[in-house]
């Protein structure tokens, strides 16, 4: 097994894979930054690159591509409120206060700083827990899947903004939105009302670039001033304060970590919820939870560090058993077909190096991301201090050239006009717009596995699946504890209300 | 109009739309309704128990903080909380709205018959210069510098066709 970590490692050492390591982060950064533009458009562009170079260099340019797109998404959600994609959503929650408190370059540091510890840990953890993790993985069906995805809805609605029933409301919209489109089981045109363009269903990057990106432009246009809230020449904190952040909240790094490495084993899960989860564990377990919500530096720290861990988780169902943890893994499995490569047991076999060299990549691929990202934080955290005259028509004709660049289709440019101005009216009456994206993301894994359930295990499969009954259980009193305490803490005081009352 | 008022239409709106999607769901075959009928469902009774909360409850009970409860912080040390939430647009003008909605109704038509390039050039100069940020001669020159990096970065870079249009192919006919 040493020999196949130095093997990995070796092969990474040709100025090729060097080169087209450093080529693959630079351009992930850039496209990362671009809203819509994600991990998964900017591998899908790479793959007519991919021939006829060596193994190690093509998986080098690939992975440190999608490495950098998830710091480059982070970005954009930190300093604009807009994620560049799905699984950045949680960094808004936090990162975006900072930036209006003037705090952009502590949080971007933190931010890349987590990212990278985060996929050091991942890495090392898939190195260790190959063997391992297998028969676990083997052990879930459809039903504990579709129970994962439908607790992924609950937390993210509990942990909305504001109302809890508004929260809901809006999962249950974005659930229902994704159904636009031809249904996958039985090909029935599902809301389309006759039109082609509806067919293949609204694109969920243009939807997320409408709520976000131009939602939240029309808001700045609206309430006009700058988006941050000081002047960004009487900033007192760097990126070294972020750095320092996430030392000081190392046990914060490894428990997310640890999460994103596990999220990322399992397939079809995906990061989004990933990043969520992350958070809701940084409130729970933090000694300061009243600050979350607020501009603290740990709400940045957990999501990224997860992120960063899993890609390593993700990558373990793709090489040990040819299932894709996520759809930037499915790129990867089209790119070791064409290399000649067979992902499955045969690979922690046969092809270990291989292996150990996606291994090193990704630590690597990791620390040449936070390099960058640090030596940029500072120039980049001036960018929300611009004047809004200015970054308002930039963002709108980025935003609505990356709706259309999506799919190439004109249709989605007016989707994404409609979705900014659904999105507007969501942040005005306080509905969460990470509700409805995140909604949209897992309704088709929701359809999907409800239908292999019932075919595999009937209609009463529930009973059927005890692990899945016990989640179900489990999924539903952490959904309704909160509204019970409410009740609670309402009653309790209304009771010394009216005793008081009648005391004086 | 109140807030309440406001409120108010929002979920009278979400509430039609859930009841439009039951309608519709009705004349899909049980398999393909399975999850988008009961979730439309589901949505609806939500929609329902929002509008019924916030006009028979008082405003102090339209908001439930999850993270307080599930935290388990108190009131005092919410107090205590210096930093400052992010604040919801205050419903910033009427006018403004409007103005807005038809900026972005505007910019995305444009865009459909001009073009990607087109649009963006006119976009980023009309809005500089008409919001007084530079002169019109400066506005252009920005414009100018930001098309040419969308042209460069999603056309040269990415590969992707962004020279279509409605009126490209009518131009180019004529021209021929």
């Amino acid at each position: 097994m040493l020999s196949a970590v130095v093997d990995g490692l070796t092969a990474l050492m040709t100025p090729q894979a060097i080169l087209f390591m450093v080529v693959g982060v630079v351009y992930g950064i850039a496209v990362g930054i671009v809203p819509g533009l994600g991990g998964i458009v900017a591998m899908a562009l790479l793959l007519p690159f991919i021939y006829g170079h060596e193994p190690a260099a093509t998986l080098a340019l690939l992975i440190g591509c999608h490495i950098a797109t998830i710091w480059g998404s982070s970005v954009t959600s930190i300093l604009f409120n807009v994620p560049g994609s799905a699984k950045s959503l949680a960094l808004t929650f936090d990162g975006y206060p900072m930036t209006q408190q003037g705090h952009a370059s502590r949080a971007l540091g933190a931010s890349a700083t987590a990212a990278l510890l985060g996929g050091v840990i991942g890495a090392v953890f898939l190195a260790i827990s190959i063997p391992i993790v297998r028969p676990v993985m083997l052990a879930l069906g459809p039903s504990e899947y579709l129970v994962m995805a439908l607790w992924g809805l609950t937390v993210i609605a509990t942990f909305s903004d504001g109302s809890l029933l508004k929260g809901l409301i809006a999962t249950a919209l974005g659930v229902s939105l994704a159904f636009v489109g031809m249904d996958p089981v039985t090909a029935t045109p599902r809301y389309t009302f006759g039109t082609l363009f509806l067919l293949d269903g609204i694109s969920f990057p243009v939807a997320m670039i409408g709520m976000f990106a131009i939602g939240e432009m029309i808001k700045l246009y609206v309430r006009g001033g700058a988006i941050i809230t000081r002047d960004v020449g009487q900033l007192n904190s760097t990126t070294m304060d972020g750095v320092r952040d996430v030392f000081q909240h190392k046990w914060l790094v490894f428990r997310s970590s640890l999460l994103g490495l596990w999220i990322g084993v399992l397939p079809g899960i995906g990061a989004s919820v990933g990043g969520i989860a992350a958070y809701a564990q940084a409130v729970q377990t933090s000694r300061t939870p009243e600050k979350f919500g607020t501009g603290t530096v740990e709400g940045v720290i957990a999501p990224d560090a997860t992120l960063g861990a899993n890609e390593g988780g993700g990558l373990l169902p793709t090489l040990a058993l040819g299932i894709p943890g996520g759809e930037s893994m499915a790129i990867l499995l089209i790119a070791f077909v064409a290399l000649g490569i067979v992902p499955g047991p045969q690979m922690l076999t046969e092809h270990l190096d291989v292996v150990f060299s996606l291994v090193w990549i990704i630590v690597i691929a990791s620390a040449l991301t936070t390099a960058i990202g640090l030596v940029l934080s500072g120039y980049l955290a001036r960018l929300p201090g611009l004047n809004p005259k200015l970054i308002i028509p930039l963002v709108m004709s980025i935003s609505l050239v990356g709706a259309y660049a999506t799919r190439g289709q004109m249709g989605d440019v007016f989707v994404a006009g409609i979705f900014g101005v659904l999105g507007y009216f969501m942040i005005k009456y306080n509905y969460s717009r990470a509700n409805l994206v995140i909604g949209m993301v897992l309704a088709g894994m929701i359809e999907r596995t409800l239908h292999l359930s019932i075919s595999n295990y009937g209609d009463y499969f529930i009973f059927e699946r005890p692990v899945a009954l016990i989640m179900l259980i489990i999924m539903i009193v952490t959904t309704a504890l909160p509204f019970i305490r409410s009740a609670r803490k309402r009653r309790a005081l209304n009771g010394k209300l009216s005793t008081d009352g009648a005391a004086s | 109009m109140s807030r309440r008022a406001q409120e108010n239409i929002a979920v009278v709106l979400l509430i039609a739309l859930f009841a439009a999607m039951i309608v519709i769901g009705m004349d899909y075959t049980p398999r393909a309704r399975l999850v988008s009928f009961p979730v439309a469902v589901i949505g609806l009774g939500l929609a329902l128990a929002q509008l019924a909360w916030q006009n028979f409850r008082s405003a102090d009970d339209l908001h439930v903080d999850a993270l307080q409860i599930l935290a388990g912080r108190s009131e005092k040390a919410m107090e205590e909380t210096n930093a400052p939430r992010p604040k919801a647009p205050k419903g910033g003008g009427f006018t403004a709205e409007l103005a807005a909605f038809a900026i972005v109704a505007a910019v995305t038509t444009s865009f459909f018959v001009f073009g990607a390039l087109p649009t963006t050039f006119v976009f980023c100069t009309a809005y500089l210069a008409w919001s007084r940020q530079s002169s019109w001669l400066r506005a252009a020159l920005i414009a100018a510098v930001v098309t040419l990096a969308i042209w460069f970065l999603f056309g040269e870079v990415l590969g992707i066709r962004i020279d279509r249009s409605l009126v490209g192919p009518m131009l180019h006919r004529m021209m021929n």
